[in-house]
Parts: structure tokens; sequence; C-alpha cells
């Protein structure tokens, strides 16, 4: 087997827990001895973790929402997944997100206002 | 956390399966093949994605499996350098902590990347983080397992295994193993930076205390 190409994009959480649940329902479908047992196990773990972490409130209108409102602070692309991926609910979530907050973000009103946004597109992630 | 990857292998096909759906047999080989295993240098593959290019098939003389280069896109597990992960501890040990994400269990943090200061309690074999407070002693906010704490990755390590491994090498070697820290603002246990459930994290320790007591 080859790689021709490490990396042709990057998922969020929310992309992979809603294709892992359109595999489920495509393997449930099939006769038991179609199945793949090795898939069954690992998309099983992946969805018990995703389940639990803010993807699972999340649907890709929301995300789709939220992108154009983040471009003003003009974040990586990297950032922008994290943020998706994880929802910081306050200051010190986002600056551990964010590369050299302090000098990309002097004002702290600015990263409040980011994590306004962010808590107004994004639901609130399941409680454990 | 998860990229798409573009990869090509050989699919044989045998002879019974021709009458189905090509590509559902090929997804399913590639599964079979594929679906959670570690592929070195590349990251952990969770599920085929979808298949771009079927290439032609072939018979070779003697046999009569149907062979045809396929390439596909798939799921693979491979967070970056810098990426912060929420993950549940599940060991701890004077070298540090192992964390797990459900899917995949070779995180660790070395002990001298927990917060500073950071203490092991020999009786009960867990780390703890003691943070200096104002008038009274120092506040001791535990890293035990079953805790979720989040952690930023160093660095992701692939090792190739031999397949004639003992079983004592299979539970310490790793095909792929991950580092990270938690020592900066804002890791460790997710409970230590939200302002309302401080209080909850300080009953907790309290409650602890009081079982250490008794």
């Amino acid at each position: 087997m080859e790689v021709l190409k490490q990396r042709v994009t990057m998922l969020t959480n929310q992309e992979v827990l809603s294709f892992l649940n359109s595999v489920k329902k495509e393997e449930d479908s099939k006769a038991h001895g179609d199945r793949c047992k090795m898939l069954a196990t690992v998309a099983y773990e992946t969805k018990k973790y995703l389940n639990a972490s803010p993807a699972a409130t999340q649907n890709e209108a929301v995300i789709c929402e939220l992108i154009p409102k983040l471009a003003p602070f003009k974040l990586t692309g990297a950032e922008t997944l994290q943020i998706v991926n994880l929802r910081p609910a306050n200051t010190t979530d986002a600056s551990l997100l964010i590369e050299e907050t302090e000098e990309r973000f002097p004002e702290t009103e600015e990263l409040e206002k980011l994590i306004t946004i962010v808590s107004e597109c994004l639901p609130p992630p399941p409680k454990r | 956390m998860f990229i798409l990857s573009l990869l090509r292998d050989t699919i044989a096909i045998k002879p019974h399966q021709f009458v189905v759906d090509q590509q559902m047999v090929i997804k399913k080989r590639l599964n079979e093949r594929l679906a959670n295993r570690v592929v070195p240098d590349l990251g952990l593959c969770i599920c085929v994605y979808d298949i771009s290019e079927i290439g032609d098939s072939y018979i070779l003389p003697g046999e009569g499996d149907c062979r045809a280069r396929v390439t596909f896109r798939m799921i693979v597990f491979r967070p970056f350098v810098d990426e912060v992960i929420e993950a549940k501890v599940i060991g701890s040990s004077r070298q540090g902590l192992t964390l797990s994400i459900e899917f995949f269990e070779d995180i660790f943090v070395p002990a001298e990347k927990l917060p500073e200061p950071h203490v092991f309690e020999e009786e009960g074999q867990v780390w703890y983080w003691e943070v200096a407070q104002e008038d009274e002693p120092p506040a001791k906010l535990y890293m035990d397992p079953g805790k979720i704490v989040r952690f930023r990755t160093t660095e992701i390590i692939f090792k190739d295994l031999k397949p004639d491994l003992t079983q004592e090498e299979q539970k310490t070697e790793k095909s792929m193993e991950i580092k990270g820290t938690m020592a900066s603002t804002g890791l460790g246990c997710v409970g230590w930076w939200t302002p309302e459930e401080d209080d909850e994290a300080v009953e907790d320790e309290q409650d602890e205390m009081e079982v250490a007591a008794h």
C-alpha cells in the first residue's frame, strides 16, 4: 500500500461523527457475514468519544454559520478547527487554542467577543 | 484530530464476489485490512471515506481472483503538534500519566510535563498539583484515574514493530504513541479553569481528604 498524499484535508469532529453514524446505518442494513468486525470496533469507540464531546450537539449548518463570523479575527485554519472541536467557553480556553494570544488580541474585549460569537453559534456540549 | 489521506492499494476480489456491487466489496476489503490499524508515519486508520478511482482489473494466470489498483480516501486519526485534546486519565505512575480517548490509549504525559509544582503521592499512586493559596495551606488538585483532562500534543512517535513479539513486548511496545504536556494555563483537569465549577472541585478535594482521614 502506498500513501499518495498524507493530508488531503482536515476534518472536524462533527464531520467524522456524522460520517460514522451513516456508516453504522449502512453496516446495520447488511447481512451479518458482510459486516466488517474491525470497523465496528473502531467506529463504536470513536463514536463513544465524540458523543461526549461538543461535536455531539453540532451539525453542518451551525459550523457553516460560524466560520464566516470568525473571519474578522484572522485565525489560522488549525485554530478555527480547534475552536469548532473544543468550543471554548471562556477566555482561558480560547487563549489556549490561539497562538500568541496576547499580541494578536491585545484587548480582552476582542477575545470576549469571539467567545460570545462561538457560544451563540455552537450549541452547548452534552453534560458529562 | 482527524485528517483525510489519499492512499492506493491493490485489492483482490474473489470470483464469488463478482456478483455484488464492486464498490461495496472494495470498501469492505479495505476496511478489513486497515480499519483500527496504525499505518507507520501516517496515523490510526478509522474508516474508508470514499473511493476515488478503481484502476483496470486484471487476472493473474492460474487463479480466479480479480485484482484492481484502487485509489481511496481514508479517515485517519493523527493529531497535529500543538493540538489540544480532551482525554481521560486511565493510568498513573511515577513516570507520568497515561491517557485514553476511547479509541486510542497510547497517550503519555511524562511527570516533568505535569503542572508545576506537581507531587506524587505514593499512597494511592496519584499525582496532584499543589496550588499556593493566600492564608491557607496549598490546595491539592488531584489528577487521579477517571478524571477528564486536557493536554497539548508535543510529539507523535511511530515505531515499526516486528510481527513476532512476545506477549510482554506487546504490552510495552507501541506502534504509535502520542506524547503530551499539561504544563500550561488552561491545561490539566477541565474543572480547574471554569469559574463556576471551582467550588465543586474544592468540595471534591475536601471529600477526598475526608476519605483519606478515615
